[in-house]
């Protein structure tokens, strides 16, 4: 190997290198790599954790645990506790069929998306996807006017079906709409995981392709499915603006039913001039926290390890079935399924809007709405950001593992319990610190990092689990500190999925009804704008312009983060 | 440059003892390869060294300096993984400037190393490449030129010719050696693989279970290793039992068996010892020939190699011998026949008879 020689300007350099740089930035840097610097950010961030999410997330179990002589007096009402059982039942039940029919469509739109090549295949994940952009609200509208029977709406589009006022009915089929774009994603990203191979082998070994797939493939991907199934869960059950929308349209309110997060939608409404419902709130909230965490556990830790009793194989029934025409008609049916059961129903509202006589928007309370929503979105992304990132790094390369996984499994919490009763629950615990919580909009800022939090944290993990120590190691002995470690190589290599934890914190934030609502009577977001227009002044060309009108400025939104950051990268 | 010393360094993970006292001095300047099986401690050592990893006991010394509980940025050391570990964000200039860069060296000397490293590992023209659009050879070539351009006092390099096809990694083999010879950095280099540490070194180190076995240039460790373990790894060897008798001319008669050979002899070595051979130093020869001392034996398998033959010889009471004559010599070897298996006095190695049985000392894991 020729190499150069040495020029006489190596050794110079070698002298001159060595001189320690100098001025603010050095002094910064070392300041902020002392190892007691270092642990002070760490500790705060774990403070942060537990005093900004965690504690306010479970406050109300404790609040109610100490005030129970109230509860009980509540529970003697039956005019309030009838309402309960009821409500839960369309909470849990109807989260838990959806998320069984999302499992059951998913799973062949995931296999077509991953495994088949064909043209548009970008758009169609789109469209996938795009149900996402609705707020719940304007989804709910939407599925009524498609599905619903309504004595409140006057006008149905052509096209609209009539099929059912069942509650029960109605809030699957709505939560079908905001559900099935996460079960897809999910399961589609574990499937690109697994190799192919695995599959190709059993099918070299003589298996038809349906055997394959169910006895290799599937028990897999397990973990993809519980991943899929909590956020199916976590998204039904939260949602409170898609089912106070759909069932005071469907007339079910005035009936007196109720599912847990509308139950808390209203009585919050009413607490205000009856301070008996707060014990009966905090009560609800309570129980829905409850049931939820043992849902978070089943899922995760049981689930997961529950062996499917799928171990038989016919070979001649399912070789039959892995031939023409069923793959097609496998294929035929999943696409049908979106259509219809989500695409369709999704955005029927616009139909509204073409038959509808027109009415005057309201422009300045929408613009407004607008306002609140990018301001406590905004601002609880970028807190979610500035913390988040940190713990997902103490979660990954913190030296305690059981602190880490510790943390790992309790930042879930506030993602599975239903968003209306992390409001209660918080609204509970801010409620006497007036003076750090000066006005509902920091409340209601609060309330959204508590929820969003945990979607940057995730994303982080994993991008960080992704990441191979030895990057950073070996940055660590070239003369990086921690903090240029942070900047120059973790940083940069985690930033998609920060940026995609972000938008999904940020999206998550706008279309946020229950905890809104549960912390405060009088912010006005956007899909709180379109709730109260629907139940309270039942103007629907409104509220469907105006949901029109957002998904523009959201996607604008959107686009401008992501043009932003794109930028940002090219640059760096 | 600089001397690394390791006085008395153990480490721990949970019951497992990866460095027992460990004291190794690396000479300032000196191309150090620490050889061993996996799990012997090899990459706990080059870790201990880095500072990623803390040693529960003893010290680390570089140039002089205790940096035993210094960080890996102040310690003056380069590391390079297994992975590479390239930045795969940073173009191939990037990588290369990334040590200087977070030193806040002045950005004239930092333009200069890092051309000059580039040019040297011949990737100048790459400089605007991302990590991922280069080839295996040119990944490994990168990371060595980002190595070197952090100017360190000491290179780390664990196993970083692993991730290579055998055909390059005989290549680069030979260019990182006039590389890091031209740079001239003390340089402490990690495998399994005795070829190429018998190539690379100035001296060996041999690591087996966390414990440093012996140090020593590569030719010294061939010809004479101090224990059967060494030997074995260090090539492939036929053990056998024998009783030794010493003699005043420095040679020791062995009894093996109903056998009788001529050793040289070892200090202190006599009665029951354990002795060996290398496949490589065997040759065959017909039965009636008997050219030199031997043993006599049944050809049990015959691998062709290419340059050589694979032979395994059931050499009766001596048990089985491993045979690697040249193709030429040897040709007319065919399974069950019989053959002498010339064994030359100079060659035949002496070791104590181990503890604890032959097959636990020679164990690899």
């Amino acid at each position: 190997m020729a190499a150069p020689a040495s020029s006489p300007e190596v050794n110079t350099r070698r002298e001159a290198a060595r001189t320690p740089s100098s001025g603010w930035r050095a002094t910064l840097l070392r300041i902020v790599s002392t190892r007691w610097s270092l642990r002070a950010w760490y500790g705060g961030i774990v403070a942060f954790f537990l005093f900004m999410v965690l504690l306010p997330t479970l406050f109300v179990l404790g609040y109610v645990a100490a005030d129970w002589a109230s509860v009980k007096a509540v529970l003697g009402d039956p005019a309030k506790a009838s309402l309960i059982p009821h409500a839960l039942w369309l909470s849990f039940g109807v989260a838990l069929t959806v998320a069984a029919l999302d499992l059951l469509a998913g799973l062949p739109l995931a296999w077509l998306i991953v495994r088949h090549d064909f043209r548009g295949k970008s758009w169609f994940n789109t469209l996938v996807d795009s149900p996402l952009a609705v707020t719940t609200a304007g989804l709910g509208f939407s599925v009524v006017l498609f599905w619903g029977v309504s004595s409140k709406i006057t006008l149905f589009p052509p096209g609209a079906v009539h099929l059912t006022d069942s509650a029960f009915l109605i809030l699957v089929l709505l939560h079908l709409t905001t559900t099935f774009p996460y079960m897809v994603r999910s399961l589609a990203a574990i499937l690109e995981e697994i190799d192919v191979e695995y599959e190709n082998a059993a099918r070299a070994a003589g298996a038809s392709r349906l055997t394959a797939a169910r006895t290799i493939t599937l028990p897999m991907f397990r973990s993809g499915m519980a991943t899929g199934l909590l956020l199916v869960l976590a998204k039904a059950l939260s949602d409170t603006g898609g089912a106070l929308t759909a069932l005071t349209l469907i007339g079910a309110v005035d009936r007196n039913e109720f599912n847990g997060t509308a139950l808390i939608g209203t009585w919050k409404g009413l607490a205000g001039s009856d301070p008996a419902l707060q014990p009966a709130l905090a009560f609800v909230s309570a129980l829905m926290i409850l049931l939820s965490l043992v849902l978070l556990v089943v899922v995760k830790y049981v689930a997961v390890r529950l062996k499917v009793p799928l171990r038989r194989v016919r070979p001649r029934l399912e070789r039959k079935l892995s031939g023409p025409p069923y793959p097609r008609l496998r294929n035929v049916g999943a696409m049908a399924f979106l259509v219809v059961f989500i695409l369709v129903p999704s955005f029927f509202f616009l139909t509204f809007l073409a038959v509808a006589p027109p009415s005057d928007v309201n422009w300045g309370r929408f613009w407004n709405a607008v306002g609140v929503s990018f301001l406590v979105g905004g601002v609880a992304t970028a807190i979610d950001l500035a913390t988040g990132v940190p713990l997902a790094i103490l979660i990954t390369r913190g030296r305690f593992r059981r602190l880490g996984k510790a943390l790992d499994a309790l930042v879930n919490i506030p993602y599975i319990v239903p968003s209306a009763a992390l409001g209660i629950s918080l609204s509970l615990f801010w409620g006497s610190q007036r003076t750090i919580v000066p006005s509902d909009v920091v409340l209601v800022t609060f309330a959204h990092v508590a929820f969003t939090f945990p979607f940057v944290v995730r994303n982080a993990v994993g991008a960080l689990e992704q990441l191979d120590p030895a990057t950073e190691e070996t940055a660590r002995t070239l003369g990086a500190r921690p903090v240029q470690v942070f900047r120059r190589v973790l940083f940069p290599a985690i930033r998609p999925a920060i940026l995609a934890g972000s938008i999904m914190a940020f999206t998550r934030s706008l279309g946020e009804t229950g905890a809104t609502q549960a912390v405060s009577t009088t912010t006005e977001t956007v899909p709180i704008y379109i709730v109260n227009l629907i139940t309270q002044t039942k103007d629907y060309y409104q509220a469907a312009l105006a949901q029109l009108a957002l998904l523009f400025v959201s996607f604008a939104a959107i686009l401008f983060l992501r043009l932003v950051l794109e930028r940002r990268r090219a640059r760096g | 440059m600089a001397e690394v010393v390791l006085d008395r360094v153990s480490k721990s993970f949970g019951s497992k003892r990866a460095l027992r006292d460990m004291d190794l001095t690396i000479r300032n300047g000196e191309y150090l390869v620490v050889l061993g099986p996996s799990g012997a401690g090899k990459t706990t050592l080059l870790r201990t060294i880095a500072g990623l990893l803390a040693p529960d006991r003893g010290r680390v010394v570089i140039g002089g300096r205790d940096v035993t509980r210094m960080p890996p940025d102040a310690r003056g050391v380069a590391y390079m993984p297994q992975t590479y570990a390239l930045f795969e964000r940073m173009t191939v200039w990037e990588n290369a400037t990334f040590s200087p860069t977070v030193k806040g060296w002045p950005k004239e000397q930092r333009d200069l190393l890092a051309r000059e490293m580039l040019s040297m590992v011949r990737l100048i023209d790459r400089a605007e490449a991302y990590p991922r659009e280069l080839s295996g050879g040119m990944q490994q070539r990168c990371a060595l030129a980002r190595a070197l351009a952090a100017d360190a006092e000491v290179l780390l390099l664990d196993e970083p010719l692993r991730a290579l096809d055998a055909r390059l990694r005989i290549e680069l083999r030979n260019e990182l050696r006039g590389l890091i010879q031209h740079v001239g950095t003390t340089t402490v280099h990690v495998t399994h693989d005795q070829e190429e540490a018998l190539i690379l070194a100035d001296r060996i180190a041999v690591l087996r279970g966390g414990q440093l076995l012996e140090v020593g240039t590569a030719e010294d460790i061939y010809a004479r290793p101090s224990s059967a373990f060494v030997a074995n790894f260090l090539g492939e060897m036929s053990f056998f039992e024998a009783t030794a008798f010493p003699s005043e001319d420095g040679t020791a008669r062995l009894a093996a068996g109903g056998t009788n050979l001529l050793a040289s002899a070892r200090a202190g070595l006599t009665g029951r010892v354990l002795a060996g051979i290398r496949a490589e130093s065997c040759r065959v020869a017909p039965p009636d020939w008997r050219a030199g001392q031997g043993v006599e034996g049944v050809v049990r398998r015959r691998l062709f190699m290419g340059r050589r033959i694979s032979l395994e010889v059931d050499a009766g009471e001596l048990g089985p011998l491993k045979v690697k004559p040249l193709t030429a010599q040897a040709r007319w070897v065919r399974e069950g026949e019989r053959v002498f298996v010339v064994m030359p006095e100079e060659d035949i190695l002496l070791f104590p008879m181990p503890a604890g049985g032959v097959s636990a000392a020679l164990e690899v894991e």
